[in-house]
């Protein structure tokens, strides 16, 4: 049992012990609609709220099914309340419901109801949905959806549906969520598990539990199997045991809502997951589903749809391979030719899916297929060389976090290649037109993935670890009543890939307008270039000469920052309820160099400053200063960390309000008087 | 036979590799005016529609595209839709490298069936089949040959030979073919010439056909593509959707099947009429008729589209939307008309194309090209127009999505086509005023009062209803133009109308607003209203401007200025005329008091290609006004 489950228990206890009478029923019964129910308030902790979920109360059950096996039902119970008619969308559901394409498992809709009451003159006038505005659509052949939309709803309708959901699959046994998009003033979670079944619970977010309860009961199940009726032999027996039951409850819960600088927000919302983890039937050995994470590799390698062709002759790849390394001898430029052809030649449909979708011999005649296919041929070529290398498995960003404890395959959706070359380890990706032998995406960089070596080595990708340093320089001469200058702009290594991309799809001619648009008609930009652009290794570096508009005015008003940073705070939210995760660490320079122009002096100065954030975590340098007709501007902001908590939020934004507020300030010139 | 198996194998082994040596489409056959502001080309493409009866017409289309790089991607791909109304029914595909020959085929099992996305539909039974090579060695030709069947002949296909910008056309042909007795109009664009007619006895074939078309490069503001290249629109005589027969010679016919087709779905249940009874009782005038039962529309239903076969053109019936509580443009439209009838009030259901400032109709061209329903309403000195779906909507105001246009008036004598109400400068009003302080350190305290008028009003009116007190405060904390901020107060009046208004009111203190260099403030007196269009110079624009938008802006700031300051430099006053609008600004100091007025008219117009470059300088010198630093100079 996982240490954090057990922690939250205890803490509940105390909490119980403290107040006797704790609530542990929603404060409504389910059904009963009364007069006083729509006069429940917005909550004050979610003032804004367009609904209000008044209760959502489920179960999942472990019970025999009628396919010889256990199965689970799950039911819900929701009421909800609709504040105002921005909220009606509230009352549109999907419901939806797998199957499998390869064995009878499924699962079904059972007995859904839903309900809207309305308050009219005085009354409570019930609108009941009816049976024919329940849709299905079926979006492929092991996955529909059920949708339906109260009927009669309105501002300050009162709603509740109920369901109950059959379900063969219990290796994928049913998810709590006790966070949403409207708030939430009581959610419980109650489930039933019988001995045979070991699962590992896994909680996340911030919201505090109000209830934690478990306890044990006898329970006698009738195995039955409908499925074999034409067989002689009984198959209905019973089996005696005993039953878990846990229940966990959240009162008072806030909605969440995505911001800026989020991987996603499925890793802050409060939920709960099962894992199941091992099987125990009476007589029988214990089942192991959950694995240790060497024999995940095992699984991985042995399966069809990842690595069984990985450790193979794959003599169907020497005429591929042979033209692509020709002339190379040594393993590491043989390594590059190879990468580079399978990421030059192929193209990455989808940037998700730890499977093959394609298979490895036809995608050499598709040309395209997923990332784990294009990332686990580009291990069949180097294998086929003799280069020691192993696929990675990850999870994205966007895709949320994996569990570095339990070897939780379903959190894993992507695949990429650790190659050892001589002593030296490289990972590769290979599905990024632009991307570089031995560069990741930002989007790899979440935390912890794992090497499907014998032993499964735990990597950490941390976003902390990634730095991403640009310089920008700019050089300005005066010449008579005209400024003018170079401008060099080194870019980090993913603003670069970034780049990279906008040109090959929009050319270059496309970047350098953006450019001149942006600083107006009153610079004008010329001879401009673009270095190491085919270069994938090392960042970009874009140059151009900058004209300002001829002046012969009193008094010159410049802002110094030829080359913009930040206009605006990037924080605008004015508060923050769960961590900051920006995806790299910052060191952005800007170097000015001017001679000012001749019959100027300079009358004001912006003041030099130092500012830090947090200690060293981050820091901000402004330094002006002139020297016999010369000024030298240099500036420096440094973020070295990537992911802050919530607590930092308010100083994070003070701190790029200030980048702001000095990045804003003017130098003033004046012509010298004769 | 075994000889002839032979005979065969001989023949694959010698005649294909010749072939495959040549391939049919090199993309070195390409001639060069054809890659001009081209991403893709199209090889050839032959189009064939045959009406077979009004139930059954088959659609054809047989393409070869060059895809010359990444951008031309976009091209690289067929897809077509299905539903209970239209099958498809087969789909080939080749793919060719850049010498012509071909690498692979299209392969059933890569076709990609899934309900059709939409966002404003809930449940609509129509279901896309997509498939693409992936290619990527660029340049790489694709080839689809599909079929579709179309049980109905209300929506004859268009032919846009050019299926968008920056795609170039070598050779495409259209082909219709119908019963010699059987009329069908067609409004031609751009077409160098007219149909080849051939009639061999029960089948008249018309086939139009264009050779070597440039490809259209993408600019600001141009014209839409079907009047810059080939385009051909065409209209059913006599139709059939489903069971329902029609005629679209004339817009009276095409009412009248409309109105056919909404015969008997106006029927209401007994307690929905007393309930229209009560809230009318006691009413004056029509128009309060009208507004009470708009009002109970718009509180007691709300927009979910529920689409499945003919329910796509028909509307649910009245007693269905009493019940759920729900429906769709149509279907809300004809409740809204049901409703009225039941007061004594005669309404009429109205055909529209909806979307922020479309493109109106073609008038003299009787054509199915509606993808809306609303309601108006006919009083003895004007008509009060509803749009129905919305629950926020002041009735009487059709706004951006719906005004200014065409629609037809479903009554019934048939369709009449009617005009929306025009909103122009007139109504398009945005006024500001604002007056605040600004002290030693440069934080400003600002007051502003902001009036917003018809179209200028319609984002905001929908923002703030979409939101609640707590969200509109978060909205404006994050989106206003200033560093850093903070909304002290703000409230919104709205004046509702058939010319509605929003009066905002903010109260907001923004430390570091006037930057402060040792002596010196520098303060941007236009606070809250900066034009942000700037455009690419261009110096060889080769289609017109077309802008749609047309309002009126006025602004007026009077800022308190710290004592002890003097003017040391202020934003030169701005006047300029142009075609395209007016912009007029000036800044003056009096006392401690800063003043900065402005004014921005917007006209609406085409204007010719040789003006981009005068439009780009409008917009840049509003740019540069509308930022414009007064600078102050403390006294030593």
């Amino acid at each position: 049992m996982p240490i954090r489950t057990s922690m939250l228990i205890f803490t509940c206890l105390m909490v119980n012990l403290l107040s006797v009478s704790a609530q542990d029923k929603p404060a409504y019964k389910f059904g009963k609609v009364n007069l006083a129910d729509f006069s429940i308030p917005v909550p004050a902790f979610d003032s804004g709220a367009h609904a209000i979920i008044i209760g959502d109360v489920g179960s999942s059950v472990i019970t025999p099914n009628n396919k010889g096996g256990f199965g689970y039902e799950f039911q819900r119970k929701l009421r909800m309340k609709i504040v105002d008619i921005n909220g009606v969308d509230a009352g549109k559901f999907e419901i939806p419901l797998y199957g499998s394409k390869t064995s009878t498992s499924r699962e079904e809709l059972l007995s859904l109801k839903a309900v809207t009451y309305n308050l009219e003159a005085g009354k409570i006038v019930e609108t009941k949905l009816e049976n024919n505005q329940v849709f299905t659509e079926k979006q492929s052949d092991a996955f529909q959806q059920k949708k339906f939309s109260l009927p009669a709803l309105k501002a300050g309708s009162i709603f509740e549906i109920s369901y109950i959901i059959s379900s063969d699959f219990i290796f994928d046994f049913r998810p709590w969520e006790f966070q949403h998009d409207y708030p939430c003033l009581w959610s419980d979670y109650e489930v039933e598990i019988p001995e045979y079944y070991d699962y590992v619970f896994l909680t996340q977010g911030y919201q505090p539990f109000h209830i934690v309860k478990s306890s044990q009961n006898a329970r006698t199940f009738m195995i039955r199997n409908n499925r074999s009726a034409e067989s002689s032999l009984d198959k209905t027996f019973s089996l005696d045991g005993f039953v878990t039951q846990r229940r966990w409850v959240m009162k008072d819960v806030p909605s969440i809502k995505e911001e800026n600088f989020t991987t996603t927000i499925e890793n802050h919302r409060s939920k709960i997951e099962f894992q199941l983890s091992s099987i125990k039937y009476p007589q029988q050995p214990v089942e192991m589903v959950m694995e240790s994470w060497p024999k995940v590799t095992t699984d991985f390698m042995k399966s069809e749809d990842f690595g069984s062709l990985l450790n193979r002759e794959n003599n169907w790849l020497d005429d591929v391979i042979e033209p692509v390394v020709r002339g190379e001898s040594s393993p590491l430029a043989k390594a590059v030719k190879i990468f580079n052809y399978v990421r030059d030649n192929f193209t990455c449909k989808q940037h998700s899916g730890k499977y093959l979708s394609t298979g490895l011999k036809s995608m050499l005649k598709t040309k395209s297929g997923n990332v784990a296919d294009m990332n686990l041929l580009l291990i069949a070529m180097l294998k086929h060389e003799k280069i020691e290398c192993y696929p990675v498995i990850l999870s994205t960003r966007g895709h949320g976090i994996t569990n570095p404890v339990y070897p939780i395959v379903d959190r894993f959706n992507y695949v990429i290649c650790n190659a050892v070359i001589g002593s030296q380890d490289y990972l590769l990706d290979a599905t990024i037109p632009d991307l570089a032998f031995g560069r990741l995406s930002t989007e790899c960089y979440n935390g912890h993935a794992r090497v499907l070596t014998d032993d499964a080595i735990p990597i950490m990708l941390s976003a902390d670890s990634v730095m991403e340093k640009s310089i920008s320089m700019a050089i300005v001469v005066a010449e008579k009543n005209q400024l003018k200058g170079k401008v060099t702009l080194s870019p980090g290594y993913f603003e670069s890939l970034d780049k990279r991309e906008f040109i090959r799809e929009k050319g270059k001619a496309a970047l350098f307008e953006k450019i001149q648009t942006n600083y107006g008609s009153d610079y004008v930009i010329s001879n401009t270039g673009i270095d190491s652009l085919k270069k994938l290794n090392d960042p970009i570096k874009i140059f151009y000469d900058i004209a300002l508009k001829e002046t012969d005015e009193d008094i010159i008003y410049f802002n110094p920052m030829l080359v913009q940073m930040y206009k605006d705070n990037p924080f605008e939210s004015a508060i923050r309820r769960y961590p900051v995760e920006i995806p790299y660490c910052i060191d952005d320079t800007y170097i000015l160099n001017m001679q000012l122009p001749e019959g100027y002096l300079v009358d004001e100065l912006p003041k030099s400053t130092r500012v830090k954030f947090n200690g060293d975590e981050g820091s901000f340098e402004y330094i002006v200063s002139v020297n016999e007709g010369t000024l030298q501007l240099r500036t420096r902001l440094i973020l070295a960390k990537a992911n802050f908590p919530a607590e930092d939020y308010g100083g994070l934004r003070d701190f790029f309000g200030y980048v702001v507020k000095k990045q804003a300030e003017q130098i003033v010139l004046k012509k010298k008087s004769n | 036979m075994r000889q002839l198996k032979s005979v065969l194998v001989i023949f694959i082994l010698f005649i294909l590799p010749g072939y495959l040596k040549a391939g049919e489409y090199p993309v070195s056959a390409i001639p060069k005016s054809m890659l001009t502001h081209a991403n893709a080309v199209i090889r050839k493409e032959e189009q064939v529609v045959e009406i077979r009866s009004l139930n059954k017409v088959t659609v054809r289309d047989h393409y070869v595209i060059t895809i010359l790089n990444e951008a031309g991607e976009q091209f690289a791909y067929w897809q077509d839709y299905y539903s209970k109304m239209r099958s498809i029914d087969h789909i080939d595909g080749n793919l060719y490298d850049a010498l012509g020959n071909k690498i692979r085929s299209l392969k059933k099992s890569e076709i990609q069936d899934e309900p059709m996305a939409s966002q404003v539909s809930m449940v609509m039974d129509r279901r896309i089949k997509y498939h693409n090579f992936n290619h990527k060695e660029f340049p790489y030709t694709v080839e689809y040959d599909a079929e579709v069947t179309n049980d109905e002949t209300m929506f004859l296909p268009d032919w846009s030979p050019l299926p968008g910008r920056s795609i170039s056309v070598e050779k495409s042909s259209f082909t219709l073919v119908a019963d010699p007795d059987y009329e069908i109009r067609t409004r031609a664009y751009n077409l160098p010439k007219p149909p080849v007619v051939t009639i061999n006895g029960k089948a008249k074939t018309m086939v139009w056909e264009i050779n070597a078309q440039t490809a259209i490069a993408k600019e600001f503001a141009a014209p839409p593509l079907h009047e810059l290249a080939p385009y051909i629109s065409f209209g059913a005589s006599d139709f059939k959707l489903d069971d329902f027969k029609g005629s679209m010679r004339t817009w009276q016919d095409f009412g009248r099947f409309i109105s056919k087709l909404n015969e008997g779905l106006g029927e209401l249940p007994e307690p929905i009429i007393e309930r229209v009874n009560q809230i009318v009782a006691g009413a004056k005038t029509d128009e309060e008729k009208v507004n009470r039962l708009y009002a109970f529309l718009q509180q007691n239903t709300h927009y979910i589209s529920i689409s499945l076969g003919i329910g796509g053109w028909r509307p649910f019936p009245a007693s269905y939307v009493a019940s759920k509580g729900y429906g769709d443009c149509k279907a809300l439209s004809n409740y809204m008309v049901a409703l009225l009838k039941v007061a004594g009030i005669k309404a009429y259901y109205v055909l529209i194309n909806g979307g922020a400032y479309q493109r109106d109709i073609p008038v003299d061209f009787p054509a199915s090209n509606f993808n809306h329903a609303i309601c108006a309403v006919p009083l003895v000195n004007d008509t009060i127009w509803l749009e129905c779906t919305s629950q926020t909507t002041p009735p009487g105001y059709m706004g951006s999505f719906t005004g200014n246009r065409h629609a037809l008036l479903i009554t019934e004598e048939g369709g009449k086509l009617v005009s929306t109400p025009t909103y122009d400068k007139r109504q398009n009003i945005q006024n500001c005023e604002l007056s605040g302080t600004v002290d030693g350190a440069g934080t400003l305290n600002l007051k502003a009062k902001n009036f917003y008028q018809a179209q200028c009003s319609d984002q905001l009116q929908m923002r703030i209803h979409a939101q609640s007190r707590e969200e509109q405060l978060i909205y404006l904390k994050k989106n206003l133009d200033i560093p850093h901020y903070d909304v002290v107060n703000f409230d919104y009046q709205e004046t509702v109308g058939r010319v509605p208004s929003i009066t905002e009111n903010l109260i907001i203190s923004a430390p570091n607003y006037a930057q402060v260099t040792g002596k010196r403030l520098f303060i941007m007196p236009n606070i809250l209203n900066r034009w942000d269009t700037r455009l690419v110079a261009d110096t060889a624009r080769l289609y017109p401007v077309e802008l749609s938008e047309e309002k009126v802006e006025k602004d007026s700031v009077v800022l308190t200025i710290p004592e002890g300051y003097i003017t040391e430099s202020l934003p030169k006053p701005l006047d300029i005329q142009t075609p395209f609008g007016q912009y007029k600004s000036s800044c003056s100091v009096q006392g401690d008091k800063l003043y900065f007025s402005r004014s921005l008219a917007l006209n609406k117009g085409k204007f010719a290609a040789a003006d981009y470059n005068n439009l780009l300088n409008f917009y840049e010198q509003v740019f540069k006004a509308d930022r414009a630093k007064a600078v102050l100079v403390k006294i030593e």
